[in-house]
């Protein structure tokens, strides 16, 4: 299930999705206010029977709205992932990455430089991440590089 | 019964027989009387009377506006209740009702017996009602309609003989063509006999023709009989207003729990529900649910009002409520495979519960559209409203994200260009893939103009874009279409 801002949801091309994902599967919920979005967020994400569910905002959510979805995810056993325009602060959140597109080295290739740079139960790191293959056959490959990277904060 | 309105306000009440009263509706630009009382009538105001003029004769009149939705929930109420004299019945006009009693006359001595029984019943209901009983339907309402008082029977076999003194107006065709009649002096159903059925056909049209023959028995005019589909609703009303949350859920659950009852014997299931709650203060209260799927279980009913019942304000107490099926589709019990049943259970429920709160324009899913256009290829549609599951093509050269077209800064030209600025960032192109040209669709004319060269780009930052310019446009202007992952 995706939830978020229609503008943001239209956009979302599903004969590109279905290289990842089932485009039917997937749920759509299109709300213009930021409550809407959380409400819907935690109910599906406490349904349990969505697997994940992607939340899009242009800004984290504050420490209590995080934090009731954390127990809806662990109440449903759902995976919650929320795609956050701005960099986020003070949030509950498990792991915190940033995900930036990185040239690849075969044309057409899809590479990815994942960078965690908060993990409340581990290490943090960085990848190179090389993705090959469509839905059935999804293959990631990656290689660690170095340190993490993180978003200015002042650019937010 | 040709005070139905009138009849009906009297039933809630109103006393209507007391002084001159009429009920009436806004036609043809003006507030005309739709329904009037006895003593109105005979002060010589008609039906389709301005309120204006209306007034102006009878200072006095009492008038309130029509209300034709319950007027006609009124009449279909009525033709539930005539299934005690014959199982075969239908509703006509806003007024009238039509039975089918072949064969079920004789069970209450006789067609002259019966018609004395509904006269009656329906007096008691406090409903004035004429009666016409004959060969064909045609024949039975104009007699109702025209036929003196007392006399509304027309035996077997003497249609055409009874309906001859009868005007014009009984064969109830439009009021051109009975116009016309009139100007001719065919004043009566008796004047057509005569005449030869082509003369006739060729003067008005085979409209009047069909009529004829439908009001004396040579064309087939059967009674449709309206569809026997149950009401799946429940009403409780209380001794004692209440107001207490858990007296309300407790009500709502036996309502629910018959509503529920009924849908099962008739293999029903509900897909949309309304319950009206109605204060002491005479205040009512709707609220609508939605669900995904039809359903016969109280409980999945129970959990989606539950979010809504908390905002209702009981007021000074709660006088009655009503549960009423607004949608209901036939319910097939399936055998669901053994692991996805579950899930597929809790995702309706999830669905209906998102839908109750958002709106069912808020849960979509994607529909695949028959178009080589990226931004038309799909479609999105109600999760609610999807039956089947589509088939997709995937898609290397599609965008992830893809944009009605941005427009970017170029800074340094080619074609694609070298480098360009979008969003406010500085890009490079490294590695470009295309032209690809995407058509109009020119079958929806000149306005679709929608021909562009596609080009996809990575850039040295990481990005990978979808670059579109029209094609033969100098100078060229360069569009951002999508993004790929």
């Amino acid at each position: 299930m995706v939830c978020g801002p229609p503008r943001w949801l239209s956009a979302l091309h599903p004969e590109s999705v279905g290289r990842f994902f089932d485009p039917n599967s997937i749920l759509l919920t299109p709300c213009p206010l930021d409550t809407d979005v959380l409400w819907a967020a935690e109910n599906a994400l406490r349904a349990g029977c969505i697997k994940t569910v992607f939340i899009v905002t242009d800004k984290s959510p504050g420490l209590t709205n995080f934090r009731r979805l954390q127990l809806a995810a662990l109440a449903g056993k759902s995976l919650g992932l929320m795609i956050v325009n701005r960099p986020a602060h003070s949030t509950a959140a498990e792991t915190r990455w940033h995900c930036a597109p990185s040239y690849a080295g075969q044309p057409g290739e899809i590479r990815i430089h994942a960078s965690l740079y908060k993990n409340k139960r581990g290490n943090i790191g960085s990848w190179i991440i090389n993705v090959f293959g469509e839905e059935d056959t999804l293959y990631l490959d990656a290689a660690p590089a170095g340190e993490p990277v993180w978003p200015n904060r002042i650019a937010g | 019964m040709p005070r139905l309105p009138v009849n009906r306000f009297g039933r809630t009440g109103l006393p209507v027989e007391d002084s001159l009263f009429a009920v009436t509706a806004e036609d043809k630009n003006a507030v005309r009387l739709v329904s009037l009382n006895k003593h109105a009538a005979r002060l010589g105001l008609t039906k389709g009377m301005t309120l204006a003029t209306a007034r102006a004769a009878a200072p006095e009149l009492i008038t309130v506006a029509e209300e034709p939705l319950r007027d006609e929930a009124f009449l279909k109420a009525l033709q539930r209740w005539c299934v005690k004299f014959t199982p075969w019945s239908a509703c006509e006009g806003k007024d009238c009702l039509l039975l089918n009693i072949t064969g079920c006359a004789h069970l209450f001595g006789g067609e002259e017996a019966l018609a004395q029984l509904i006269t009656q019943e329906l007096g008691d209901k406090q409903i004035e009602a004429r009666i016409g009983i004959a060969d064909t339907k045609g024949a039975a309402k104009a007699a109702a309609h025209y036929a003196p008082k007392g006399s509304g029977v027309i035996p077997a076999g003497h249609t055409k003989a009874a309906l001859e003194k009868f005007p014009i107006d009984a064969l109830f065709v439009n009021e051109k063509t009975s116009f016309e009649l009139k100007r001719l002096g065919l004043k009566r159903i008796g004047d057509l006999y005569p005449l030869k059925s082509a003369d006739l056909a060729r003067r008005f049209g085979f409209g009047l023709l069909r009529s004829l023959e439908k009001l004396l028995g040579s064309a087939a005019d059967p009674v449709t009989p309206a569809s026997a589909q149950p009401s799946f609703s429940a009403r409780m009303s209380f001794p004692d207003p209440i107001g207490v949350t858990d007296d309300v859920n407790e009500a709502l659950k036996r309502l629910t729990e018959q509503v529920c009852k009924r849908l099962c014997n008739h293999a029903f299931g509900l897909r949309s529900v309304r319950l009206s709650i109605y204060r002491a203060d005479k205040k009512q209260i709707h609220l609508d649910i939605g669900l995904a799927r039809p359903t016969q279980e109280a409980s999945q009913i129970l959990r989606q009002f539950a979010l809504k019942i908390d905002k209702v304000d009981a007021g000074c107490g709660i006088d009655m409520m009503r549960l009423a099926a607004l949608k209901a589709e036939p319910f097939k019990p399936t055998q669901r495979r053994f692991s996805d049943a579950e899930k597929q259970d809790e995702l309706d429920e999830l669905i209906a519960t998102l839908g109750n709160q958002l709106g069912f324009d808020r849960v979509l899913r994607w529909q695949p559209v028959a178009s080589h256009l990226p931004r038309r290829s799909f479609k999105l549609i109600e999760a609610v409203q999807r039956t089947e599951i589509p088939v997709w093509k995937k898609s290397k050269a599609r965008p992830l994200m893809a944009y009605d077209g941005e427009p970017i800064t170029v800074l340094k030209a080619g074609r694609p260009p070298k480098s360009f600025e979008w969003r406010r960032r500085t890009y490079t192109a490294a590695r470009i893939k295309g032209p690809e040209r995407i058509g109009s669709e020119w079958w929806k004319g000149p306005e679709s103009d929608h021909t562009r060269d596609y080009w996809q780009v990575e850039c040295e930052e990481g990005l990978r874009l979808w670059l579109s310019t029209k094609p033969g446009e100098k100078p060229a202007s360069w569009e951002v279409a999508g993004v790929f992952p």
